[in-house]
């Protein structure tokens, strides 16, 4: 008898060990389970108010809005999410949006249009912190940093369960009203945080562990710094994911590579979250059951001139600096080519892309006369911070030095952590600053570009730049918007606010098991999840 | 360690190239004519870069250890010679700062103090390095306290300062100096440990340290050689070559080693 007890035990324990999901640690060695990896943790998987692409990334497994956007071939696309209908009124003001009869949230309920009411609500509510506020930029009611004007009636109506109506201050460019409302407003679960107040909603434990979303994936476990795990949803209503179980493994950058070579990892997550090291590519490339994808990355790395030292605010100055930075040998060297030299804010990708904008050649005799003029004192030492922890944008500061030496400006490199770098460059404690942007499929650069932006770290003011930014938002006229950023661009090379050094091409590692992933300029790889396949290797 | 110091001495006659000077077509280039020891990451000169950054180990080495090696016997030699109260309290001080894990404290105040440059790490080390020696000094004094000559310099009314300097001090040297080298060794690793870690010497000024940052890449590691084994191995010939310095010396100098 006890041997057979024991018999029971041990036949127990195998049948466990082969019911056990292979990759329930991480194996992509299942074709139901995909394991992608990114470098750092999310703070949070709140779809209103996750601090970072990485809490992002997580959030559209679980999270949609009404529509996804893709900018493919230099067109911007909708594709359903929520919504299986989308309209523009004749009027460019008004938006009609039907949403799916089956969509539905994690526990059952419908997704109904109050709970889109709720969320423009909450986002909209000023005691809410959340940065989805400049996605409801244009609604009526709202200021232009999406916070409700008392008195003003909120520009949101419910026609019907399934249907809502949306109006715009002013006539809007559809494409800008689709990308910001439709794709960059996550709805929330009314049911489940409508009684929570505003102001107490960022520390709700709800967005430690959002268990009922909308997504394709609902949220299964977070294990801190280690990974997210993710469960089909069966009930998907735009058809269940082909792809059981998703994990995000959080790796820093420099272990990424060991992990593709043991075949541990299917997918890195994307541009500037799980970029691979340039060192690491041609070994990426060389890996047989790896596929090593590149394309233009919609973000650029730049150089903050502080307006508010004297001998910046000098054009000239800007000007010699430009010209004396070598951004040909940043793109040739330090990313082998895996880059474009950048002009301007707006990438060449870019449907308002100005192609006529003269770049500004490396010339360091230029820059020599050009200080010459402006009468540069070369005993000032100026300090050039940097942030730590973008491996590339360290090494391009150590060329940047050089190459202001060289030209005659003494500069001393300042390295910080990314948070005290961000309070200095807000402080306007520094002279230049390196830093990048993300870039949106949108051209409107206000924020960081115009007097008193929440990003116009360098403090500049230029009236007629304000001008052109404040009428490129209010225009409707996709021809006049293209008109009116042709010359900010113009003007933007002429004033240089910033230098902007480069843009980074994404450079992904996709295991060639998988097909169905949509990759490209925003490169995050979360369009359509459902429909990523995983074969066996 | 002779060559070390004559190399550092001599950094702007020895090196091929400028330590911060770009080669527009050689990053990460494998060693050659032009680059002996190859290239880095921003393409400049590894073998020049290897050779002035030992000014930094040396500056650093020799400044910390001369600042807690001042600061060490000037406490050590009050708490044994006052004895007492003053003792006590600077004994316990001592227990409490040797009971810190260094290199923790140390990059906690390299943050405070600002932002990292060698000076900081310098006067860092400087300030924290003291208590083992300080401990060391008070037991060489407090044997010397109740010997003859101590106490007929000061039965001839000699000043504190007087006795301790002209007559104390000169006895309890030689271990000093024997920790001193020691300790060198030491401020040399803790400052590749400091810059390693970014909170060292700032670039472009280079160090072994934080030349060595560039071997968190599998990449480099495996296949890219020249970018960190000339530091690691300068940093191990360094201290090694201290080491044996050290040695040395106590061998001389101790009389309990004679036979």
């Amino acid at each position: 008898m006890i041997k057979h007890r024991w018999l029971a035990g041990l036949a127990a324990i195998l049948a466990a060990a082969l019911v056990l999901p292979v990759g329930a640690v991480g194996g992509p060695r299942s074709q139901l389970v995909v394991v992608s990896g990114m470098w750092s943790p999310p703070n949070n998987f709140s779809p209103i108010n996750t601090d970072s692409s990485y809490g992002y990334y997580c959030v559209r497994f679980m999270f949609q809005g009404m529509l996804e956007a893709r900018l493919a071939d230099n067109q911007l696309r909708f594709f359903p999410a929520l919504a299986s209908r989308w309209e523009a009124g004749a009027d460019r003001q008004t938006y009609r949006f039907t949403i799916h009869p089956r969509a539905a949230w994690h526990d059952g309920r419908p997704v109904t249009a109050e709970d889109v009411e709720f969320t423009v609500l909450t986002i909209s509510d000023p005691k809410t912190e959340t940065n989805r506020g400049a996605e409801l930029a244009t609604v009526a009611g709202l200021t232009v940093g999406g916070k409700r004007v008392a008195g003003e009636p909120l520009g949101l109506r419910i026609l019907g369960p399934k249907s809502f109506e949306v109006r715009t201050k002013a006539p809007v460019d559809p494409l800008v009203f689709f990308e910001r409302f439709g794709a960059g407003v996550y709805i929330l679960p009314k049911h489940i945080l409508g009684s929570v107040p505003p102001d107490q909603l960022a520390r709700h434990p709800f967005f430690q562990a959002p268990t009922v979303g909308n997504g394709p994936y609902k949220f299964v476990q977070y294990r801190t710094d280690q990974y997210v795990e993710f469960v089909a949803n069966d009930n998907y209503h735009n058809g269940p994911p082909n792809v059981r179980r998703v994990f995000v493994r959080i790796i820093p950058p420099t272990t990424m590579l060991a992990q593709l070579e043991r075949q541990e990892l299917d997918i890195t997550a994307g541009f500037g979250i799980g970029t691979v090291l340039i060192e690491d590519w041609e070994r990426v490339k060389a890996m047989p059951h790896m596929r090593a994808v590149s394309f233009p990355g919609p973000g650029y790395q730049f150089m903050v001139f502080n307006f508010t030292r004297p001998y910046l605010e000098d054009k000239r100055v800007r000007r010699a600096i430009a010209h004396a930075i070598n951004r040909p040998l940043m793109v040739s060297q330090l990313f082998r080519g895996e880059g474009v030299i950048a002009e301007g804010p707006i990438p060449p990708t870019n449907p308002y892309f100005n192609k006529n904008v003269k770049p500004w050649a490396y010339d360091q005799a230029r820059a020599r006369a050009l200080l010459q003029e402006a009468g540069w004192d070369a005993n000032r030492t100026i300090v050039l911070r940097v942030p730590t922890g973008n491996i590339a944008r360290e090494r391009s500061a150590d060329i940047i030095r050089e190459n202001l030496v060289a030209v005659g400006i003494k500069a001393e490199i300042q390295k910080t952590d990314f948070p005290t770098h961000l309070a200095a460059l807000t402080g306007k404690n520094y002279d230049l600053g390196l830093i990048g942007w993300g870039g949106a499929t949108d051209p409107d650069v206000s924020s960081q570009f115009r007097t008193g932006g929440q990003y116009n770290f360098g403090g500049h003011t230029l009236p007629r730049m304000d001008q052109l930014l404040d009428d490129g938002v209010k225009s409707a006229d996709p021809a006049r918007r293209r008109q009116i950023y042709n010359q900010f661009q113009e003007m933007f090379a002429d004033e240089l606010p910033y230098v902007v050094l480069y843009y980074e091409n994404g450079r992904t590692a996709l295991a060639r098991r998988m097909s169905g992933v949509l990759y490209g300029v925003s490169g995050l790889y979360d369009f359509q999840t459902y429909d990523w396949v995983a074969g066996t290797q | 360690m002779a060559v070390i110091g004559t190399l550092a001495l001599g950094a702007p006659l020895v090196a091929p190239h400028s330590p911060t000077a770009i080669d527009a077509v050689a990053f990460q280039a494998a060693p050659s004519r032009t680059h002996p020891l190859g290239s880095d990451s921003v393409g400049r000169d590894v073998l020049s870069r290897l050779i002035y950054a030992a000014r930094v180990s040396l500056t650093v080495g020799l400044l910390a250890v001369a600042m807690y090696v001042v600061i060490g016997t000037a406490i050590g030699a009050a708490a044994a010679y006052y004895g007492g109260g003053i003792d006590l309290v600077l004994s316990r001080i001592m227990d409490v700062m040797l009971s810190f894990p260094p290199l923790i404290i140390i990059l906690f105040a390299v943050t405070v103090f600002g932002r990292p440059s060698i000076w900081n790490v310098i006067i860092v080390l400087g300030l924290l390095g003291w208590p083992s020696l300080a401990r060391l000094v008070r037991g060489q004094f407090l044997a010397l306290r109740d010997l003859e000559f101590v106490l007929a310099a000061r039965a001839t009314g000699a000043s504190d300062a007087r006795v301790v300097i002209r007559h104390m001090l000169p006895n309890a040297l030689a271990p000093v100096l024997v920790a001193a080298t020691f300790g060198m060794a030491n401020a040399i690793l803790v400052e590749a440990a400091l810059s390693f870690l970014g909170m060292g010497v700032q670039p472009p000024t280079p160090s072994w340290g934080n030349m060595l940052t560039d071997a968190q890449s599998l990449t480099v590691l495996e296949r890219m050689p020249w970018l960190w084994v000339p530091p690691g191995f300068m940093i191990l010939i360094s201290v090694l070559s201290i080491n044996f310095v050290g040695d040395g010396l106590r061998d001389a100098l101790d009389p309990s080693l004679k036979l």
